[in-house]
């Protein structure tokens, strides 16, 4: 059956619920945020992936387009026709929803627009005139406050969520409604990896909501970098938690790709420890942005690609501790630049990495995760008197040869206890929200797949104590550390991890496929296999006439394969004597072989000699007349050698014989 | 089996670099991570079975990176009927493949190539599975061994169009002494030289000559090209066992290998200080030792 653009309206409207609704919540709040990047990243997730974000974007327009005129325009409910039937499924108007935050997201001022028009906007993407009142035809802000409602109530009663509303004292109330869930625009968004270094926040991270805040607004005004239009966002008491959401948002998704002021992309190098038959490894981990290039190298350092996003690691000895002290290496792919730079700091905390096995650096200690701080040996009374009183339990630096020298390392902290952390040593300051971290297993692709039979273990780390951990809504213990027993995601499918109204993680086992990139092998129809031949001068010699080459094969010897099946080559010379080799050439002559492939190897070679067809006959008479050596690899009896040559011998004479009576 | 886990979890990659590699080697087996001498061995062990079993390339154009074969059903030499399943591989594949092949009446064996990693050895009429092959989407090569011979890069040519490399500074430096058969804390000319910074990262240099050229070359192929600078025979031929012999020292070139490993199907065995390869019929003999540049076992009168 055809696929009508209904069924994929409700296909996003699933798609948008589970990826964007029922995914990690702060604090059990979610929002819509949904931009072209968003959108693809959705289809990916839900497995549709390939589409790049304009085409996302478009498909999800074109699906809502030609509900909104089905249905909305068709029916005298108008956009009433978009609530849901059945309070219990996703509701029916979600997609639409979703269209309207991407119109919010693309206002800015062009040569049709202002950059506050928002529902000419929605009309152009939903392809319909505008009203006298200036909305889109069918739109009333009632009912639209009402669907934003329905969602909100979908999501608190199945789902123990709230949605991101805002105050109804906002005086935009109805453009407010998706407003609050892409705040900031393109334009916006393009310059917070500029916020993300200058504050130094990490790719991937999810940040405590008030210190969002308070690097956004509350420390010194809103950041001046961001557009008027953004930073009277964050001025409005109204809007500002949305944007400290929608930033944390991206925070999550960024990969730690920056540009500095000369214009060179810049990326994080990151510690990594392994910890292997009880000694710690350090090792410098770069990310790879996209766009980065393979290879980064500078006289000493060479930074590989490795898994998706990462350089891969380098390994550090006892004589790298003044690497530790910053470190900056550049590179060049065409007219860009590129710089992987590891920030200098005394004590760095390393926690559960989600895509490493072992410990990762991080910007800070992680509650109630099992943690390792590297320090410089100088301070390191100071650290360890800190790290007892968050871990609440004794510490030991440990000197290991692999450390570098000068630093220190402590291992098996699990903060606990939070403090705030004494001036200097701000890194080591502890972050409590909820976190699932996945060691080890066999990953397929950075997302959350695990080939069957290889799955890996997961860790909940933060203040998870008093929420429920329910694998496919089935309540799944939790031990001591925060491990999450796994048996019930063995069968290859999709999963479900839910901490509380938290985090809703989708996991993926899956049954390994082959990859359609594999090498592939050389065609058995086009591949011919070569004869060998030793060195010195010969004739390579077939059945018929015509079938002769001459080579020189060089002292190793040399591989030809001429375009006949080969019987004998043949070494005759000025002097008595002659070799003639017996070949079992397993030449099929009806292939179609690569032509440049007929002689290899030979640093001096004519592949045909000029009068071919007299050459034959005559190298082999020739031959037989200095008696040859007849050898075979195979060892051949040499009865049948002698029968074989004979006959070939027969057929040349014959030959002469006849060239001799027609040339008169 | 672990090994056959790793494989299928490659064949879904379809390619990576060696860290990724190696960490998934540790993922399936902890024995692995022990003391690094011990596991740098593993790892090698591992990725040589995997390579020489055609199943996976490894440091692909030079690089770091892994590149998985695709499925193969490849013809073993000597004998038109038999077979093993080599290339990228998964349990389902495999698993369709050893069905079809029996129901068409062939005998199919399951063995290990090494502990870990499956052999799977199929025997039957060659057009019945080319066709349960194609079935699959397993692509067919009859007389693998020989037809691999003819893609073999010649060692002189790899000579020829080496790069020139100058001597890196303050790198250790080891030689290749073919008169002792192992490697010597010595800078010796005249052959393959290996150099390491504190990073671990090694370089192999060909010195020749006394003015002390220096070409750079992959480790196996440098050793190789060193003994047919020096006109060294390494390889041995034996035509009563059809085995061919190489020295522990001196492991055959990843491409090479893997033609001498597929005439039987199987790994190389460890024989009295030396790489005993079975199964290698004179006309792939002389190929592979053509190429090496170590000339051609001439047959005796």
């Amino acid at each position: 059956m055809p696929f009508t653009n209904d069924d994929r309206y409700v296909l996003w409207n699933y798609m948008l619920a589970d990826q964007c609704l029922l995914s990690n919540s702060f604090d059990g709040v979610v929002q819509l945020t949904i931009t072209p990047q968003a959108l693809s990243r959705v289809l990916e997730g839900a497995g549709g992936g390939g589409l790049s974000p304009d085409e996302a974007e478009a498909d999800l327009t074109a699906a809502v387009a030609a509900v909104y005129t089905s249905k909305v325009l068709a029916s005298p409910r108008k956009l009433r026709s978009l609530k849901s039937s059945d309070p219990k499924e996703v509701p029916y108007a979600t997609s639409f929803l979703a269209l309207s935050v991407l119109a919010a997201f693309h206002m800015r001022t062009d040569d049709e627009h202002s950059g506050r028009a928002f529902y000419p906007r929605l009309a152009s993407m939903l392809g319909c005139e505008l009203t006298g009142s200036s909305h889109p035809v069918g739109f009333e802000g009632g009912v639209f406050l009402e669907l934003w409602e329905e969602l909100d109530l979908w999501l608190t009663q199945h789902h123990g969520r709230r949605l991101a509303i805002p105050d109804s004292t906002s005086l935009r109330r109805y453009i407010a409604l998706p407003f609050a869930h892409v705040p900031l625009r393109q334009v916006d968004l393009e310059r917070l990896p500029q916020f993300f270094e200058t504050h130094g926040f990490e790719p991937g991270e999810r940040p405590p909501i008030d210190r969002l805040a308070y690097d956004l607004y509350d420390g010194s005004g809103a950041w001046r970098s961001f557009t008027e239009s953004g930073q009277s966002a964050l001025q409005d008491p109204h809007r500002r938690p949305f944007v400290v959401r929608q930033v944390a948002h991206e925070l999550e998704r960024w990969d730690g790709s920056r540009t500095d002021s000369t214009g060179a992309r810049v990326a994080s190098i990151e510690l990594g420890i392994d910890i292997r038959q009880r000694r710690a490894q350090l090792h410098l981990l770069a990310r790879r942005p996209a766009g980065f290039p393979d290879l980064i190298e500078d006289s000493e350092l060479v930074f590989e690609a490795g898994q998706e996003g990462w350089y891969a690691p380098i390994p550090l000895s006892a004589e790298d501790g003044p690497l530790l002290s910053g470190l900056k290496v550049r590179g060049a792919l065409g007219n860009e630049r590129f710089l992987l730079q590891l920030r200098s700091s005394d004590a760095v905390p390393l926690t559960p990495g989600e895509e490493y096995t072992g410990f990762v650096s991080d910007r800070v200690l992680r509650s109630g995760a099992r943690c390792a701080v590297l320090c410089r040996e100088s301070i390191v009374d100071e650290v360890a008197r800190f790290l007892e009183i968050v871990g609440c339990e004794q510490v030991r630096p440990r000197y290991d040869e692999t450390i570098p020298a000068g630093w220190c390392l402590f291992m098996g902290i699990r903060p606990t206890n939070s403090c705030p952390p004494p001036p200097g040593l701000e890194r080591l300051s502890l972050e409590s929200s909820v976190t699932l971290v996945p060691t080890g297993g066999l990953r397929l692709g950075r997302r959350w797949t695990w080939l069957a039979g290889a799955l890996a273990r997961v860790t909940v780390v933060g203040s998870h104590r008093g929420l429920i951990a329910k694998i496919d809504g089935q309540e799944a213990e939790l031990d001591e550390n925060g491990c999450l027993s796994v048996v019930a995601l063995q069968e290859p499918g999709q999963h479900f991890i839910e901490i509380g109204n938290r985090i809703r993680q989708r996991v993926i086992i899956q049954q390994g496929t082959v990859h359609p990139g594999c090498e592939p092998w050389p065609e058995a129809g086009t591949t011919r296999i070569p004869v060998a031949i030793p060195a010195g001068h010969w004739f390579v010699i077939g059945a018929s006439p015509g079938q002769c080459r001459t080579l020189w094969a060089p002292p190793g010897g040399a591989l030809v394969r001429p375009d006949f099946r080969t019987q004998w080559a043949v070494q005759v010379g000025p002097e008595p004597g002659a070799i003639a080799l017996h070949l079992h050439d397993e030449h099929d002559p009806d292939l179609s072989g690569d032509p440049t492939s007929e002689i290899a190897g030979l640093p001096r070679a004519s592949s045909a000699a000029e009068h071919p067809t007299c050459r034959w006959e005559e190298t082999i008479y020739q031959a037989g007349i200095r008696r040859p050596r007849l050898l075979c690899y195979l060892g051949c009896p040499s009865a049948q050698l002698s029968a074989s040559w004979r006959h070939l011998l027969d057929l040349a004479r014959a030959r002469k014989r006849e060239i001799r009576r027609r040339c008169g | 089996m672990k090994w056959d886990l790793l494989l299928e979890w490659m064949t879904h990659v379809g390619s990576g670099p060696w860290s990724v590699f190696r960490d998934a080697v540790d993922e399936l087996d902890e024995g692995a991570a022990g003391d690094h001498e011990h596991e740098q061995v593993f790892y090698r062990n591992l990725r040589i079975a995997l390579s020489d079993l055609g199943h996976v390339d490894f440091f692909v154009g030079g690089t770091h990176r892994w590149q998985v074969r695709r499925p193969v059903l490849l013809g073993l030499a000597g004998s038109a009927t038999e077979h093993v399943f080599s290339g990228g591989r998964t349990s389902v594949l495999a698993k369709c493949l050893a069905g079809t092949a029996f129901d068409a009446g062939a005998v199919v064996t399951i063995g290990e190539s090494r502990p870990g990693l499956s052999r799977i050895h199929i025997d039957g009429d060659p057009n019945t599975l080319h066709s349960a092959a194609k079935s699959l989407g397993i692509q067919y090569l009859p007389k693998a061994a020989a037809r691999l011979t003819a893609w073999l890069p010649m060692l002189r040519k790899t000579l020829n169009s080496a790069r020139m490399a100058e001597e890196p500074i303050n790198w250790t430096v080891r030689s290749l002494s073919f008169r002792d058969a192992r490697w010597v804390p010595e800078r010796l000319d005249n052959t393959v030289r290996e150099y390491t910074n504190r990073h671990g990262v090694r370089r192999y240099l060909l010195a020749i000559g006394r003015r002390r050229v220096l070409h750079e070359i992959e480790k196996r192929a440098a050793v190789y090209c060193a003994a047919l600078i020096r006109n060294e025979r390494i390889v041995d031929y034996s035509y009563r066992n059809q085995t061919l012999r190489v020295p522990f020292w001196a492991p055959l070139p990843g491409e090479h290998a893997r033609a001498a490993s597929l005439a039987s199907g199987s790994l190389a065995e460890v024989v009295d200080k030396g790489l005993v390869f079975r199964n290698i019929d004179p006309p792939l003999a002389s190929a592979l030792m053509v190429t090496l540049g170590q000339g051609i076992p001439m047959p005796e009168v």
